[in-house]
């Protein structure tokens, strides 16, 4: 009568479909299984071995023990497991203790071992290796990562090489590589921002550049300022307001603003008080906030008048916090609103920023 | 008239035939690419452990709010949780709902709160704030006590309240693991579109937990926690990733979610006389952010843990998934328009019709086939060898997809440390298609029912409290 009224041909389908689905039940259950054995087993052998290492990395930093001992037990295909053992090390030893290790790992011939893990893994394995030998600062490596960073497709490979050049403090071709980095929108911005907080103040020439730099855009450059001013780079402020005056980027403005208040140079007061006219109240709310932190007492009469009438409250809010970091003359240009204001809201953020402080 | 109903139950059987070959080749994309993208996780999460970022100030301040009804027993010991967290610039709101019970005194006492004068704005609709109270001890901790308006209304308030750009939401009985937020906001970090980022909730019942902090992941020692745990790794490892991954994710856990506060206020703030007000605001939001040609990214991040408690008993748990399942249809119902619709790009055309068809339709369609295909054997319109075929199907189907996500788990987190726990998990994977199953569909069913009669309940909720597993 009907297709499924037969137990012929779709029956059998059906059979198989059971049989491979119980097949798969099976191996799943073996998979896991197996997994996780050989993975505890893994994990009491990385363990075996790292104690070992530990030993003797400590023997040899107290100087007792040849390095020959340690060097016999390394071998190439230990090689990420002894990097995950070694990885602490060189994050968190700092000095003299630091140096040895690295001529350690030197000695037992771990940053050969490395450029060759360069050529033969995968591209986790790669990007793994370049991240060792950043962190030992491998010079001899350089080529290589130079290599890697310029022609491997993998945005992972990328931009561990990049990392790892800028620990080995590789001056070769640094204003575009940074530029490539910041360019490739395929890396995420918190490596990106980690990378370039590595290079610390060091760096702030080379950005401050880029902020006029017409290849960059306003992503990019959002990002730039946001390092500088996370950096504290003073000597960024002129390039930043050059840049907030030209842009029509609302998100780049407001990163300017925020880089004012966190530069504190009251050279940026007058560009700080035209903002408090902006349409935009992200950028009016801003610019009160900043004024606000460096001080600046010639806006306390715009930012009264922005408590008095400003359509938004949070406006209205960071002028009052602003004027309260004034000091004596903030203070009474509040308590003189707070006598004229019949706005509740108002009042009670004026009683609230008198009583109770400001907020971050 | 019999020939008649013969041809409904012929038809029936071809759509039920249909509806598992599309639903679950959707589940098997979706395995595949959760697959991909957790490996990638886990690999990214290698290269990035010891980043500085992790610890500076470019992470934006949070504000993490916990909305709080008669949680007497519980609320000091998971207040405490929230303040461990490991975040560079956070403040917690705990929203006492009205409670009538002690609440909000317990709060006071605990912390030390005194009245505070903090200016806040309406920026979203709520009921009454009948007071904001800051606490000596803990100067990031404010609570807000308000005219009781349900768990949406205290949402709205904590938000009108917070002064931070980006909002969490928490139960406030769950457990953040203390570097969750730090791993939640990441998403914000790198992509400046991101308006919502979901994480993993898992299940606490019969853990170690000593002061705040998980110290022993342990099963529970009772039935219904173990078939929760295999269906929330299901839902969370392959479901909620997969459906990432294809960028129609449609649902954010209340229970554990962090949004862009501005794309909260521009969408009007959680929709206060719903039950599902976590997936009406993400579909809500895709939905403005669509019509008004925003880009955007809501996207979900499979490792941040938050823990919770789940019911132990059926039914407590019955009365869970009935809400939940109004809380779909009144969310689908809602946003019907965007239902096949190409102006919503994949959120019209695959997102809504997977949950509408699948996981809206799913009870229906499930228990029917309970029924009709009985009657099909009675009138021979299939075969008996046939029918039972395809039943075994089905069941070993489901094993595998539940078997999968272990799977993954194994591949991945690895949460549960000792074999016997796999060994159970496994066990459990399997006995849920036999009763556990048919019953979740049961109080699905229910749930359509029970929204067309217009039911806005919640259902009284009973937890232990985490203090208790201790």
């Amino acid at each position: 009568m009907n297709y499924l009224n037969s137990f012929s041909a779709e029956g059998q389908i059906l059979i198989y479909t059971i049989l491979i689905l119980l097949i798969t039940v099976i191996l799943l259950f073996v998979y896991t299984f197996n997994l996780r054995i050989y993975i505890n087993i893994k994990k009491k052998f990385i363990q075996i071995k790292q104690n070992r290492w530990e030993k003797s990395i400590f023997e040899y930093i107290s100087q007792d023990s040849s390095r020959a001992r340690f060097s016999l037990k390394l071998r190439y295909r230990y090689f990420k497991i002894f990097g995950e053992f070694v990885e602490n090390y060189l994050i968190n030893l700092k000095g003299e203790d630091f140096e040895r290790i690295i001529q350690l790992l030197r000695d037992i011939g771990y940053g050969k071992m490395l450029i060759k893990a360069l050529n033969k893994t995968n591209k986790w394995g790669k990007a793994y290796a370049a991240h060792l030998l950043g962190l030992m600062k491998y010079k001899q490596a350089e080529s290589k990562l130079l290599k890697l960073f310029y022609h491997d497709k993998s945005t992972v490979v990328h931009f561990n090489s990049f990392e790892a050049l800028n620990r080995i403090g590789s001056k070769e071709e640094l204003p575009q590589r940074i530029k490539a980095v910041i360019k490739n929108k395929h890396i995420r911005n918190t490596i990106v921002i980690d990378i370039l907080l590595g290079y610390g103040a060091g760096i702030n020439p080379v950005l401050i550049e880029m902020l006029e730099d017409p290849e960059i855009d306003s992503q990019g450059k959002r990002l730039i300022v946001d390092i500088l001013s996370f950096l504290k780079a003073i000597e960024s402020s002129k390039a930043i307001l050059r840049l907030a005056r030209k842009t029509d980027d609302v998100e780049l403005k407001i990163g300017c603003i925020k880089a004012f208040s966190s530069l504190e140079d009251p050279g940026n007061a007058s560009y700080l008080i035209e903002s408090l006219n902006s349409e935009n109240w992200v950028i009016r709310s801003l610019s009160a906030k900043s004024l606000g932190r460096i001080g600046v007492k010639a806006a306390i009469p715009v930012l009264k008048d922005k408590l008095y009438f400003d359509k938004n409250y949070l406006v209205r809010l960071y002028s009052a916090f602003a004027l309260k970091q004034m000091q004596e003359k903030g203070l009474h240009a509040l308590k003189e609103v707070l006598v004229n204001q019949r706005d509740p809201q108002v009042c009670q953020i004026i009683i609230y920023v008198i009583q109770e402080g400001i907020l971050t | 008239m019999s020939g008649f109903i013969l041809k409904i139950i012929f038809f029936f059987n071809y759509y039920v035939l249909f509806y598992f070959i599309i639903l679950n080749g959707i589940y098997f994309l979706m395995t595949i690419l959760s697959f991909f993208t957790i490996r990638r996780y886990m690999n990214e999460y290698r290269m990035i452990k010891h980043r500085r970022v992790f610890h500076s100030s470019f992470y934006h301040p949070i504000t993490v709010i916990a909305p709080a009804y008669n949680e007497e027993s519980a609320i000091v010991e998971s207040v405490k949780s929230m303040l461990q967290l490991n975040y560079p610039e956070f403040e917690i709101i705990v929203v006492n709902d009205g409670s009538s019970d002690r609440t909000l005194e317990i709060l006071k006492e605990g912390y030390k709160l005194r009245k505070s004068l903090l200016p806040y704005q309406k920026l979203i609709p709520c009921k009454d704030i009948k007071g904001i109270y800051a606490s000596k001890d803990y100067p990031n901790l404010v609570v807000v006590d308000k005219i009781n308006g349900g768990k949406a209304d205290a949402l709205n308030a904590g938000i009108n309240v917070a002064k931070y750009p980006l909002v969490s939401s928490i139960d406030s009985d769950s457990l953040l693991e203390p570097d969750a937020m730090l791993k939640l906001v990441r998403p914000f970090l790198d992509n400046k579109k991101t308006i919502a980022v979901g994480g993993i909730v898992r299940i606490a019942n019969n853990c170690k937990i000593v002061a705040g902090k998980m110290v022993e992941v342990k099963l529970s020692t009772k039935w219904l926690p173990k078939f929760q745990i295999v269906e929330y790794l299901r839902a969370f490892l392959f479901g909620r990733v997969g459906l990432d991954a294809l960028n129609s994710l449609l649902i954010i856990s209340g229970a554990f979610g962090l949004f862009k506060k501005a794309a909260i206020v521009e969408n009007g703030g959680y929709l206060i006389d719903s039950v599902g007000e976590d997936m009406e605001l993400i579909i809500r939001m895709h939905r403005h952010m669509r019509e008004k040609n925003k880009p955007y990214r809501v996207t979900f991040v499979p490792e941040p843990v938050c823990w919770t408690e789940v019911p132990e008993t059926l039914k407590v748990l019955g009365r869970q998934r009935n809400r939940w399942h109004r809380g779909l249809i009144d969310s689908l119902w809602i946003h019907k328009k965007m239902l096949l619709n190409p102006r919503y790009g994949i959120v019209g055309l695959f997102a809504m019709p997977f949950f509408f068809f699948f996981e809206m339709l799913g009870p229906i369609v499930e228990l029917l086939g309970y029924i009709v295909v009985p009657l099909s054997l009675y009138f021979h319109v299939i075969n008996v060898q046939f029918a039972v075929l395809f039943f075994f199907v089905a069941f070993v189907f489901g094993i595998v997809l539940s078997l999968s996500s272990l799977v993954l788990e194994e591949l991945s987190f690895r949460r549960y440390p000792k074999y016997s726990q796999v060994l159970q998990l496994f066990v459990f994977a399997v006995l849920e298609n036999f009763g556990y199953r048919q019953l979740h569909a049961w109080w699905r069913f229910k749930g359509i029912i029970d929204f067309f009669k217009g039911s806005k309940q919640w259902g009284k909720m009973e937890k232990k409290g985490f203090e208790t597993n201790v």
